[in-house]
């Protein structure tokens, strides 16, 4: 059997009922990995197969002695390699922490194990998070499982492939500027971004501290919310964590959309869209009017600003969580005869071409006398930008649109082009400068045989809405998708 | 020519917390290295920092006590710059958005009084140790990466080394009396760091220098001295003085340049995204502001005010908050049993003497012996014994010491150790006389005119009666019978 | 807005990234572009700013309580596993090569 046989449902029943056992579901992981895992080059380090599968004996046996052994347990699990995980090392898919291995556990994957999860492997990535292609990894590409020469989307490439390709049930990616949802949407996945504040980061590697929030990947709305519901919650080792009660996100998923206002904006379905993506998110906006709810139209112009808003903050925040990498206390130490030799070739050696070029703008839109011109622009713009989505969640309950103008691109694409790959941002980095969470749920397939990711943003808190949303798209599209014969094999 | 230092400080005091700022690792010293860290104050890959809720109060006390401005929303900055014991690669600071501004201290020097103005107090977090080896590999131990600062800097008021000295010692007491810091400066736990200048004759202000790393007042003169002389040589040289940073080295009684950049530093700080804002609702404030206690330099006057102490007695009695209290309890009930207030600055003296010094011989700690050994009217008690006459010095001391040990009442003691003070005439006349009988050749030499044999003489006296006996008594006996009067 | 192989330069110095005079004359022309497609960012509103604080998308809630920590002692890391991870260490210390104490 294979995991994309099942929604995440129907295998929460069949491991209840004992059709299906633990085992059965890691085993078919496992088969999964061993026949398309090098080539989709999913994961940068997978957990022993013999471990595992003790792992998911011992589940079933305390099932077997009438224990409920927790919400995700036995289900297998993939981790993006920039969260932190005291086995199986944490790369960020960088030559800077290739043999790095924390000392504690992030807290999200904390929670992943206290509820049973079993952890198949750390994901493949855009090293420290920064790409939207998988293609800045030092541990080579991940691929798409729909089509093996184009890009799963990024950075959280890997995770989305793996789920997508069954190496695992469910994954946790992380989002700064569009991570999870982009490739999410490439890979014909879901993926969640949720209100910032509402999963701690605690473990997760800053990228910007501002933007990032882990997020959830599943094959169906189900899947996203039932792991949404066990990492979410306040944590006292994260600051910025939300103690907001949370509701039930799994019930969301199917309470409908009756009455629900849905604005669609102007920039999010202009000309930059290619003709059969529109075509695929206008079908799912006609589902949901169909299924009771209303459409609006309306314009938010500071969105244009978005992109350079997002990575004039983004890569500044960057400069500076990226400065811990100095050779001294973990990961690569270049050989140098003087200190700042240490500094300098270490983090020449160890960081990537697209790092070292964030970490130029970052440190440029911060530097003495480009600040004002800059990074303090960029915060006024953030401002704007957030303020317009506020009043526009007065209007409407929620924005819907593509997650990416276009379908997977081909590998190699947009490698050499910076800005053409900053573009790719331009629909999901509003809801990171805004702290409102987002989904990208998949709407069919196009015309040119690749997945379309439907977005919809909401406002910060309006997960159960958007998770209704999300749940009714899905049911009008004929439920998850699966890449054909099972994807890379 | 004579040119006025213009002397301004920042100092940085370890606040008194028991965890560190932005983690739960032990606030402490000492220790093997890296023993005492975490992946937050490692600066470990996805670790993020939580403000310790103590740090914040003591920041606000110092502000409160020094009269600064409390600010009701400051936040944290990122403050940029690559070195080995800064493992994050930034420094996490509210340098540019403080806790508090303003504020002043007032201090005594010599004879008179001055005024420091504060610029700004605010948090932030240390960084760890190096250790610079000549010629070889340095080494960085961070357990001290986290350790909460208060940082305070001052408006370059001060006009003389003295006065320098005087400033850091009042701000010490100050800190540490309010329970901000230990201000245990040989630890490490009170830094300051120094800018200097010489007015110009004009009495414009002349180009400051720093000289950093300051650990001990002895440390401070030395260094301004230094310094001083320093700019003085190089004006008097008609040259100018440059604009220089200097860390002073307390083996080699230097200042050293520090390593020069090549650019100023640029450490591009913005607002940290992983905190937020500080934000003090004025109750919180007040609440804090009520648990301040009267501080060092009112104390002193008050006590030298309202019980006749002299500078140093009542210096040194608000020097330590466990006195003060106990002082005045012990002067209330001194004045209850003897209506004469001048016996209070008897007491004090015995306070911070004999009793203190006991405690400090037997190894007992200070609070306990306040507490029960010799409680506040245990001490008045014996104070008032001896001001009645019925003790000697010497007799009081013993009975102190007896006091201390055991827990019996001081009559029964008294009575017991036969501590009564002998003046009777009579009964002194004899003991001499028995004294002069065995000292026949004293006695002799001492009436031909060897006038020291008097005290060896009433030495033995007071030996014979266990220093009981009243010793104007004794001289006047002795006297006449050096005069060649028959007792 | 052009930044110049002397700018790039001195921002590769700041952030300490050892950058090959080819590297670096690439990456102050893509930081070019990128900034100039950034450019209509200045101005889009009047608002003054430096460090301002950053207002989060929600105001502060007068009720919600700060995040803060109280003082009480946690685990601290094993010597071990505060070392393991070290390039360069001795006698339990990290390593570097020898300099002078810098002025910070």
């Amino acid at each position: 059997m294979r995991l994309t046989d099942l929604t995440f449902r129907e295998i929460v029943r069949a491991l209840e009922s004992r059709e299906l056992s633990s085992r059965d579901l890691v085993a078919a992981a496992l088969d999964a990995i061993r026949s398309s895992g090098d080539t989709l080059n999913t994961f940068i380090r997978t957990a022993d197969p013999d471990d595992l599968l003790a792992q998911a004996q011992a589940i079933d046996d305390a099932r077997a002695r009438g224990r409920s052994p927790g919400p995700l347990a036995g289900i297998p699990i993939a981790i993006k390699d920039n969260i932190s995980t005291c086995r199986l090392g944490t790369t960020c898919g960088s030559r800077m922490l290739e043999h790095y291995q924390p000392p504690y556990d992030a807290t999200a994957v904390a929670r992943i194990r206290a509820a049973g999860g079993i952890v198949v492997g750390k994901t493949n990535m855009d090293e420290f998070a920064m790409g939207s292609s998988n293609e800045h990894s030092a541990f080579g590409p991940a691929r798409n499982p729909w089509d093996t020469e184009r890009v799963p989307g990024g950075s959280s490439g890997g995770s989305a492939a793996a789920v997508a390709a069954g190496h695992a049930v469910l994954a946790l990616g992380s989002d700064t500027g569009g991570s999870v949802r982009q490739p999410a949407g490439f890979c014909g996945v879901v993926g969640v971004k949720p209100t910032y504040g509402r999963i701690s980061r605690y473990g997760l590697v800053a990228f910007a501290s501002s933007f990032d929030q882990i997020g959830p990947m599943a094959r169906d709305v189900a899947g996203a919310a039932a792991l949404l519901d066990v990492v979410a919650g306040y944590d006292t080792r994260d600051a910025t964590s939300l103690r907001e009660t949370l509701p039930n996100y799994v019930t969301a998923v199917t309470a409908g959309v009756e009455g629900l206002r849905i604005g669609v904006p102007h920039e999010f379905v202009g000309p930059t869209v290619q003709p059969w993506v529109r075509e695929r998110v206008e079908g799912a906006l006609a589902a949901l009017e169909a299924a009771g709810a209303e459409l609006r139209e309306l314009s938010l112009p500071s969105l244009a600003h978005g992109v350079p808003t997002y990575y004039l903050i983004a890569d500044a925040e960057a400069s500076t969580n990226l400065a811990r990498y100095d050779g001294v206390k973990y990961g690569h130490r270049a050989d140098a005869s003087d200190l700042d030799g240490v500094f300098e070739r270490t983090r020449g050696e160890g960081f990537g071409d697209e790092v070292k070029r964030r970490i130029m703008l970052g440190t440029y839109a911060l530097s003495a006398g480009y600040r004002d011109r800059y990074y303090a622009s960029a915060q006024a713009a953030r401002r704007v930008i957030t303020a317009e989505l506020v009043r526009a969640f007065d209007e409407v309950d929620a924005l819907v649109g593509p997650v990416s103008p276009g379908t997977a691109f081909p590998l190699g694409e947009r490698v050499a082009d910076p800005l053409a790959m900053y573009l790719s941002d331009i629909f999901t980095a509003p809801a990171n400068l805004a702290g409102a969470a987002a989904i990208s749920v998949p709407c069919g397939v196009a015309s040119d045989g690749l997945p379309v990711g439907c977005q919809v943003t909401v406002d910060r808190h309006a997960e159960p809405v958007m998770f209704s949303l999300a749940g009714e798209i899905e049911r009008a599209c004929g439920g998850p998708l699966a890449p054909p014969s099972g994807g890379g094999a | 020519m004579t040119r006025t230092p213009v002397i301004g400080f920042e100092v940085h005091a370890q606040l008194a917390t028991r965890t560190k700022i932005f983690c739960a690792c032990p606030n402490a010293i000492g220790g093997e290295p890296n023993t005492r860290v975490c992946p937050v104050c490692l600066g470990l890959p996805g670790a993020l920092p939580v403000l310790n809720e103590r740090v914040l109060e003591l920041g606000i006390i110092a502000a409160l006590a020094l009269d600064a401005d409390v600010a009701p929303r400051s936040f944290f900055a990122r403050k940029s710059y690559f070195y080995p014991d800064l493992p994050k690669g930034y420094q996490i600071t509210q340098n540019e958005a403080p806790l508090a501004l303003g504020g002043y201290l007032d201090v005594a020097s010599t004879e008179r009084s001055f005024r420091v103005g504060l610029r700004q107090l605010h948090i932030e977090e240390d960084a760890g140790k190096t250790t610079h080896r000549e010629g070889r590999d340095s080494l960085i131990d961070m357990n001290r990466c986290g350790v909460p600062l208060l940082e305070i800097v001052t408006r370059p008021d001060i006009r003389s080394v003295d006065d320098a000295v005087a400033f850091a010692e009042e701000i010490r007491r100050v800190l540490v009396y309010c329970g901000v810091t230990s201000g245990r400066m040989h630890e490490g736990s009170l830094r300051f760091d120094t800018n200097v200048s010489l007015a110009r004759p004009d009495g414009t202000p002349g180009v400051p220098c720093e000289v950093k790393n300051l650990n001990s007042f002895r440390s401070i003169r030395h260094a301004l001295k230094s310094e001083i002389a320093r700019q003085s040589e190089a004006l008097d040289a008609g040259g100018e003085v440059q604009h220089e940073t200097l860390l002073w080295n307390e083996q080699a009684g230097e200042a050293l340049p520090m390593r020069s950049k090549e650019e100023s530093a640029d450490y591009r700080y913005f607002r940290e995204p992983d905190l937020p804002d500080v934000v003090l609702a004025d109750a919180r404030i007040d609440e804090l502001r009520g648990l301040l206690t009267e501080l060092p330099a009112a104390l002193r006057k008050r006590l030298r005010a309202q019980y006749g102490l002299t500078d140093e007695v009542a210096a040194v009695i608000a020097a330590d908050p466990r006195t003060p209290p106990y002082f005045e309890t012990a002067a209330a009930e001194l004045r209850a049993l003897e209506p004469d207030a001048e016996g209070v600055p008897t007491l004090a003296n015995w306070l911070i003497g004999p009793l203190r010094g006991l405690a400090h011989e037997r190894g007992v700690p200070l609070d306990a012996v306040l507490e029960s050994r010799v409680p506040p009217a245990r001490l008045a008690e014996l104070v008032a014994l001896r001001l009645a006459g019925r003790l000697t010095e010497t007799g009081a001391k013993t009975l102190l010491e007896a006091a201390f040990d055991t827990a019996e009442e001081l009559g029964a003691l008294v009575e017991r150790l036969g501590l009564d003070r002998i003046s009777d005439e009579t009964r002194l006349s004899a003991v001499v006389a028995s004294v002069l009988d065995e000292h026949p050749d004293e006695l002799a030499r001492l009436q031909r005119g060897e006038r020291k044999l008097v005290r060896f003489l009433v030495g033995q006296v007071m030996a014979r009666t266990h220093g009981n006996a009243d010793p104007r008594v004794v001289n006047e006996l002795i006297e006449a019978a050096a005069r060649g009067e028959t007792p | 807005m052009a930044v110049s192989i002397d700018e790039a330069r001195h921002v590769a110095r700041l952030a300490r990234v050892d950058l090959s005079d080819e590297a670096l004359v690439k990456i102050a022309s893509e930081l070019s572009t990128v900034l100039d497609h950034f450019a209509s960012l200045a101005g889009i509103t009047d608002e003054p700013d430096s460090l301002h604080p950053f207002e989060a998308s929600d105001p502060p809630e007068a009720d919600h309580a700060p995040a803060l920590r109280t003082d009480e002692p946690g685990e601290t890391l094993s010597r071990e596993d505060t070392l393991a991870g070290a390039p360069v260490t001795e006698n339990g210390q990290f390593s570097v090569p020898g300099f002078l104490p810098d002025e910070s």
